[in-house]
């Protein structure tokens, strides 16, 4: 039975037909007539199907007002048997109602009233200009609660947001610039792979939460770093090192990603240097295979069409590149000059497509803790140049994963360099 | 200068300006206007040039159009905006239609002047404004000028436009006073006024409803919110570079018009700020407008009905929230 409209009428219907596949039941008997007092609970009508007997009750109290379907009739299910009012009396029999009456139920409302936001799939509503806001500050708001009443997530959600995020200072020299955050004990310090920037960083260095002084120099050619003349390895790895040099610091946690791991091993060659940790994410300099054809489509690419494929290629599951990530991605490297300089560097560094320095053994005297962390589904670097490596170096390799496991893997990634760092002493 | 005065001289400067512009419509003339709108013209212009006529909207919207095909720059003035169902027949299916099929070859450069709204206790049938059935005709500009300064020059504008130009006036904006320049003081059709400058919410409004919009500014200003209030003045062809500027700044919009709310002119405002404002917007857009019925004759209720200030600025929070 199902409440009706406004008017308070029962409507008498036969809901299913009892599981069986029927279109149709047939009224056997009425246990009330019109006019009959009806309690709840009290059975109307019994229906027939081919099978079996269903009896149909009042839901609530009331009077008989009519009986559609007589014995005998066939009603299709859902089909209306009969009323049952409070009065007894049929909706039609009172005048109806007008639109401006004050009406006794709740108003119907407008269609033009605007309503409170709602969810599609689980996703909480932003509004367009957050929404804008949050992919020019690199903020997913996804992540984020509204501070509105609406449920919306709202312009002002985003700059609360990024004003959370850890203050960076810039350090300058000629060559390179590195953003510096402050903390207690060594300092990490982040090397980018190719074609990144030391604000690719970001979300790892958030979910990060050692307190530690952090570095995130811009490669040459990348970030906001001028091109140089840098032309292998060992000439970023040596820049890095005088440039570190100056800070009068010489304890450092290090992390290095693709190229960026390549410098980070590298460094542990280079004198004045106390290393004490080494976190490596697919690095180069590892064997001779890298995606050359990558290096130069990525590089080049001039817009978000041209950028999406290899951006896919990058990654473990396609889905992970939105548009928010391919925007962001685009906007950062929007310099004609900076493309074609990364372009060089490639082809400098990486002559043919090939990797030429291996630098498996620059890690033979190192005894601190150290970690290489590999997606299994990295299409740049294959995750078997990680045997390469000796038997210090705890090896963790990521299912489902591709060629950022710190942006695809984020937690697992900040955990496990949580451990390396913290392991140390 | 009182806003009606400021039509009144408009409407002498005019006749002076061009012999072929001529008044006509329903007390225009020897009784001067039921708003006094007309006073004196009668005597100033003579009979030819100020026209009484029986009642009979139908016709005169008819003889609009034709008058001004024939060569002059009538102005017709149709006394209670609610009477524009009237004259619907000659605005849509003669006026918006013939520049179209003949082009180039008709000329139409006539005004029609009227006024509405509620306030007055003048009932359901003398207290409508019906913006939207007249700004959704094509190849029509409507205009709704607020203070005296702007009545004077938008209907000096309509008058020298060469199409047809509809002239939304407001009963209750009669007799409010203004300062009028003492220049030309033409305003040109289609830009909007920023009647006070604010960053955290706008609030669009047509004619009497910018004074109410400016008084919920004042009431959101004791509260720390500083809301923009602009003057649309010109429904058809929209300002649509003051309303995206404006939402560029303020992120929040709020719409405030004196007809229905389903099908309304806020509805178009809202649509068109979707248009070309989305990505700058933090929330809807808010409408404040009459709800779907007939203006209640008790004055109670009707109060009840009509936007005002409070609603205005209970939108405005609403959208800010």
């Amino acid at each position: 039975m199902t409440r009706g409209p406004e008017d308070g009428a029962q409507e008498i219907r036969v809901a299913s037909a009892g599981g069986e596949y029927m279109d149709s039941v047939v009224v056997v008997e009425w246990h009330k007539a019109v006019g009959d007092a009806v309690a709840a609970g009290d059975l109307l009508v019994t229906v027939e199907t081919a099978k079996a007997a269903t009896e149909i009750a009042a839901d609530c109290a009331g009077i008989l007002a009519s009986v559609l379907a007589p014995v005998g009739a066939e009603i299709a299910v859902g089909g209306l048997l009969g009323l049952v009012t409070a009065d007894g009396a049929l909706p039609g029999e009172r005048p109806p109602a007008s639109p401006f009456s004050l009406a006794s139920g709740p108003a119907p409302r407008p269609v033009s009233d605007p309503v409170p936001p709602h969810r599609t799939g689980g996703r909480i509503p932003v509004s367009p200009f957050a929404r804008r806001i949050a992919a020019e500050a690199g903020i997913d708001p996804s992540i984020l609660a509204p501070s509105s009443p609406s449920g919306r997530i709202k312009a002002r959600d985003i700059r609360a947001a990024a004003a959370a995020r850890p203050r960076l200072a810039m350090v300058e020299t000629r060559d390179l610039r590195i953003a510096r955050r402050s903390g207690r004990g060594a300092p990490i310090l982040f090397i980018h792979g190719f074609g990144a920037e030391g604000a690719s960083w970001r979300p790892l260095v958030s979910a990060l939460r050692l307190g530690r002084p952090v570095l995130l120099p811009d490669l040459p050619g990348h970030g906001r770093s001028p091109i140089g003349s840098s032309r292998s390895i060992r000439d970023l790895a040596a820049l890095i090192a005088a440039t570190l040099e100056q800070t009068g610091e010489t304890e450092f946690h290090v992390v290095g990603h693709s190229l960026g791991g390549a410098v980070a091993m590298a460094l542990c060659e280079t004198g004045g240097l106390d290393i004490r940790s080494l976190c490596l994410l697919a690095p180069a300099g590892l064997g001779p295979e890298i995606d050359g054809a990558f290096l130069h489509g990525y590089a080049t690419a001039g817009d978000i069409p041209a950028l999406t494929p290899w951006l896919v290629r990058i990654v473990g599951d396609p889905s992970f590149v939105t548009p928010a990530f391919a925007g962001r991605t685009m906007a950062a490297r929007s310099d004609p000059a900076l493309r074609s300089g990364q372009a060089d560097l490639a082809r400098r560094i990486f002559p043919d497509g090939r990797q030429t320095e291996l630098l498996a053994g620059a890690l033979d005297h190192l005894h601190a803790p150290q970690r290489v962390i590999w997606g299994m589904e990295d299409r740049i670097l294959p995750p078997f140049h990680s045997e390469a490596l000796g038997p210090r170096v705890a090896r963790h390799l990521l299912p489902g994963i591709g060629h950022l496991p710190h942006l695809e893997a984020v937690d697992l990634v900040a955990d496990l360099m949580s451990q390396t760092i913290l392991s140390a002493g | 200068m009182r806003y009606a005065e400021a039509l009144n001289l408009a409407l002498r400067e005019e006749m002076h300006r061009d012999p072929t512009v001529f008044l006509f419509g329903e007390d225009v003339g020897r009784y001067g206007g039921v708003f006094k709108v007309s006073k004196g013209l009668l005597e100033e212009f003579g009979p030819l040039r100020v026209r009484d006529t029986p009642i009979s909207e139908q016709t005169l919207a008819a003889m609009a159009v034709t008058a001004a095909m024939a060569g002059t720059r009538p102005i017709l003035e149709i006394m209670y905006a609610d009477f524009m169902p009237l004259t619907l027949d000659a605005l849509i299916n003669q006026a918006s239609i013939y520049d179209y099929i003949w082009p180039g070859q008709v000329s139409m450069p006539f005004v029609l002047r009227t006024q509405g709204g509620g306030g007055s206790g003048a009932g359901a049938q003398h207290s409508k404004s019906l913006n939207s059935l007249i700004a959704h005709i094509p190849g029509l500009k409507v205009v709704a000028p607020v203070t005296p300064a702007d009545a004077r020059g938008l209907l000096k504008a309509a008058i020298r436009d060469p199409g047809p130009v509809i002239v939304l006036e407001h009963k209750l904006l009669y007799n409010t006073r203004g300062e009028v320049p003492d220049d030309d003081g033409l305003v040109e059709i289609g830009r909007a006024r920023i009647v006070r400058p604010g960053e955290d919410v706008s609030l669009f409004a047509t004619s009497k409803m910018v004074i109410e919009a400016e008084k919920a500014a004042d009431i959101l200003a004791s509260e720390g919110i500083s809301a923009e209030v602009v003057d649309l003045r010109s429904l058809r062809p929209l300002d649509l570079d003051a309303i995206t500027r404006s939402i560029a700044r303020t992120h929040h919009a709020v719409v405030v018009n004196e007809g229905w709310r389903f099908c309304g002119y806020a509805a178009e405002l809202s649509a068109t700020i979707m248009d070309h404002a989305f990505d700058d917007l933090d929330a809807p857009v808010a409408r404040v407008t009459l709800p779907d019925m007939p203006i209640p004759y008790s004055e109670p209720l009707e109060m009840a009905v009509l936007p005002n200030a409070d609603k205005i600025a209970a939108a405005a929070r609403t959208v800010l929230a």
